[in-house]
């Protein structure tokens, strides 16, 4: 069991999947929203307009291009607790996507970059740390490339 | 002065807030406190008519409802009580409703108490480490020390160069913990620090205790409290704005276009408004703050401070460098030791800064006494990195010295 499981950790999120289920568009493929009104979007996706107050607001797929804004490192083991005990330590960002909306992401495949704020961005859904339940979580996560010129 | 404005009675609170204390569950520790408040302020038991409690969820794993559980093991059912969570300032959200309690006139004397018991409860860390937006952010694996991380930002934004970065956070350390040398309440009581130890800690020994206490504050109105000593709650506010920390970065969303400049983790605007609020409220400028309370970890001091406007934006650090936050200097910050110096039981945190700063308006304080006269002051502190943010001014009345 132990050997199945060696990056089991103390992750004792009290949450029933369906929680999880129910934000899959947001967190696999940065589903967010705008307004029919005033046409600002959203990341995450919100009920209500904040500006307008318009609540009729539909689904935005955003691009996952976007740019560094804010990038700290985190090697304070106490991450560990939430399942990321292999992961130490890691570059979490927040990321101005280029539609508007800034967004957090821990930045992956970082190599020998030291990264900082302006660098370009790009999102892909890759593994997070093991559930209560021993299942893996997955979202998105960032990498630093320019796919500006891309389609 | 007004008259209806809620006053402070008695205060009290459990020792060394910075660490577990595993002989004494949450009743033990509420009830310790609230006990202390209530002989300090002379009364009886029986004069409490209603009781406002504060924690972060750890009561029980799932606990709904706290405020029973506490009114019988206090003895004082049956009460009107209610209970206030709002991350780390959610003391400071139960003594703004108890000021409300006491303001509105059903009530005449009204107990407020916290506390923080993390060593009871598995998920206690989750709580700690979510103060984010649950459903979201801490689902990509952000956790609550990433924003302070991120705050960092501080220094880069107001081009602060590494070696006031390095001295002005040693200064935070050294004031913090010479404060808890002299508070018998604090964790580094009669405890002996220098800076050969503090340069090998994380941050420089900027990172808050994290442990087990309560707090508890007993409010009347202003015209029933003692002459002698009176210290009313002068101005008062209270800001929730959003978890979600990438909104911090597009203020307008969170601020109602209060705010043409765009905010950022290197920026407490939600505290700056709390706070320019309860000034307004009390009539004083930030000159006229004597002392004053902020959440001390990492950098957060240096935005808090300049968010209550008591010094200018980006010369925090060397408001601390040159002494001025000392207690003989131009504003003492956290003279009981705050986070770092004194401890931080989590649901009763901030009651503890409003309790010095009573007891440095009353000259009853345990640790440093302030050398200049303490007139005003300020307790600030924010939930969840600025999630909820709210600013208390205490002021003694006119004439009592």
């Amino acid at each position: 069991m132990a050997n199945q499981y060696y990056d089991q950790v103390s992750n004792p999120i009290l949450k029933s999947s369906l929680a999880i289920w129910r934000n899959y568009p947001s967190l696999y493929r940065l589903v967010g929203s705008y307004c029919v009104q005033c046409q600002k979007s959203f990341y995450p996706k919100r009920l209500v307009c904040p500006f307008c107050h318009h609540r009729e607001l539909l689904d935005k797929r955003f691009s996952g291009k976007g740019k560094i804004v804010n990038v700290e490192q985190n090697n304070i083991p106490q991450i560990t607790v939430i399942g990321y005990r292999n992961l130490t330590a890691r570059y979490m960002a927040i990321i101005q996507l280029i539609e508007g909306p800034f967004t957090i992401g821990e930045l992956v495949d970082v190599g020998g970059i030291k990264p900082q704020a302006g660098m370009p961005v790009y999102s892909e859904l890759r593994r997070l740390a093991r559930d209560s339940n021993q299942t893996w979580q997955y979202g998105i996560k960032f990498i630093i490339r320019d796919v500006s010129n891309e389609a | 002065m007004n008259e209806k404005l809620p006053a402070i009675i008695g205060v009290g609170c459990t020792i060394n807030p910075g660490e577990p204390h595993i002989d004494k569950g949450f009743k033990d520790l509420i009830v310790e406190a609230s006990y202390a408040a209530i002989d300090n302020a002379h009364i009886s038991p029986k004069q409490i008519d209603g009781a406002v409690f504060s924690y972060t969820g750890e009561g029980e794993v799932g606990y709904g409802g706290i405020a029973p559980t506490l009114v019988d093991a206090l003895g004082l059912s049956p009460l009107p009580a209610f209970t206030d969570s709002a991350n780390c300032a959610s003391a400071h959200a139960a003594f703004m409703q108890g000021c409300d309690m006491v303001e509105s006139g059903n009530y005449d004397t009204v107990l407020v108490a916290g506390f923080g018991k993390m060593t009871d409860v598995i998920p206690f860390e989750n709580y700690m480490l979510l103060s984010s937006d649950s459903l979201f952010d801490y689902r990509l694996g952000y956790s609550h020390i990433d924003s302070f991380l991120l705050g960092t930002e501080y220094f880069a934004k107001h081009h602060i160069n590494k070696d006031i970065q390095y001295q002005s956070l040693l200064a935070v350390a050294m004031s913090a913990r010479n404060y808890g040398k002299y508070n018998p309440e604090a964790k580094y009581f009669d405890k002996i620090s220098n800076y050969y130890d503090l340069k090998s800690l994380p941050a420089l020994g900027c990172t808050l205790a994290s442990g087990e206490g309560a707090s508890a504050i007993i409010l009347t109105k202003s015209v029933k409290a003692r002459r002698k000593n009176k210290v009313v709650v002068h101005g008062r506010s209270w800001l929730s704005t959003s978890h979600y920390v990438g909104h911090r970065y597009s203020d307008q969303q969170i601020m109602n276009n209060q705010s043409k400049a765009v905010s950022d983790l290197a920026e407490g605007l939600p505290l700056k408004i709390a706070c320019n609020r309860a000034y307004k409220q009390a009539n004083l400028r930030p000159t006229d703050i004597d002392t004053v309370q902020v959440y001390d970890q990492l950098v957060n001091q240096f935005i808090a401070l300049e968010a209550t406007g008591i010094c200018p934006i980006g010369t925090a650090p060397m408001f601390y460098i040159n002494g001025e936050a000392n207690v003989n200097g131009k504003c003492p910050v956290n003279t009981d030791g705050g986070n770092i110096g004194r401890g931080f039981a989590s649901g009763a945190a901030s009651l503890y800064g409003i309790i010095e700063l009573y007891r440095q308006l009353t000259n009853t304080q345990q640790g440093l006494k302030i050398q200049n006269p303490v007139h005003h002051a300020l307790s600030t502190f924010m939930g969840g990195y600025y999630a909820d943010a709210g600013a208390v001014i205490l002021s003694k009345m006119d004439g009592d010295d």
